[in-house]
């Protein structure tokens, strides 16, 4: 394997807790006054540059390193077996890591399309300034309704509009952000292959 | 290419010609080219091995495959 290739892929192996923790620690301290004053106190400027350097360099490296992944099958086999576990020595363990991967590519195509389901499913509550009489009598002060709605080109998830005396908010999405989203599908397509290549294993 | 999930039952005394050769699973794997996993899934009987993997097998033992496996009598699975 390439000496670059070898840097790469630990450079980003060991840098990632630590990007992790940094942007964590960067948007929570972000704007707060306390930090800043200590920043510039302690003259801590030209750290906080370094850090940032890192975490650009970092975040270029994986890209181009993802990229080349698409065109070295060496660079594949390597990340494959760093993240199955499996090194695919001989036919039984080339096998299992197909069996694992055709499960594993079903299993997230399932949880895809649930996923897909779920994001049309619209939550909606409604507000009567005046309480109003339903069809069976009873006073009531609101309404709440669960719909289906597909629309891939609408980004506005939350949406609430006040007229004629009805408040009415909608709420059309996953409950999760993107970031939150991949994270939890990147673990289930991890989590979905090992599941199965144990049971090979065991 | 074998099998993960035999649909032939097929019966092997491979635990035993390895043990008449006193040889271990690893060592066994090693002369085969194949892990030790391999060899404990093959002696099992959870796993039918390739034909390229059945010929060294029969190459290494100096007998023929049909003497280190055969299909179990009246118990195997139609597909």
């Amino acid at each position: 394997m390439k000496t670059i290739d070898k840097f790469s892929f630990w450079f980003i192996g060991l840098g990632f807790p630590f990007v992790v923790i940094a942007v964590i620690a960067i948007s929570f301290f972000l704007h707060n006054d306390a930090v800043d004053s200590f920043v510039k106190h302690y003259e801590t400027t030209g750290a906080w540059g370094v850090l940032g350097c890192l975490i650009i360099a970092w975040v270029f490296v994986t890209f181009v390193f993802l990229l080349r992944i698409l065109f070295s099958e060496n660079l594949r086999n390597l990340v494959f077996k760093k993240f199955s576990k499996i090194e695919e020595r001989d036919e039984r363990e080339m096998e299992i890591a197909g069996e694992s991967a055709k499960f594993s590519f079903i299993a997230n195509l399932a949880f895809w399309f649930f996923l897909m389901f779920l994001s049309c499913l619209t939550l909606g509550v409604k507000k009567y300034e005046t309480p109003q009489i339903s069809t069976s009598g009873e006073k009531k002060g609101g309404t709440m309704s669960v719909g289906f709605n597909f629309n891939p080109i609408n980004t506005k998830s939350f949406e609430m509009k006040k007229e004629n005396g009805i408040e009415e908010a909608s709420y059309n999405a996953l409950p999760l952000n993107p970031s939150g989203l991949i994270i939890l599908l990147i673990i289930f397509q991890i989590g979905s292959y090992h599941l199965r290549a144990r049971k090979f294993n065991s | 290419m074998g099998s993960l999930k035999p649909k032939l039952k097929i019966e092997t005394n491979l635990s035993l010609l390895r043990a008449e050769r006193k040889l271990t699973q690893g060592q066994l794997a090693e002369e085969l080219q194949v892990t030790r996993a391999t060899v404990n899934a093959m002696e099992k009987g959870d796993y039918n091995p390739s034909l390229e993997l059945a010929f060294r097998l029969s190459l290494f033992f100096g007998m023929s495959i049909h003497e280190i496996f055969k299909i179990k009598e009246g118990d195997y699975e139609n597909n």
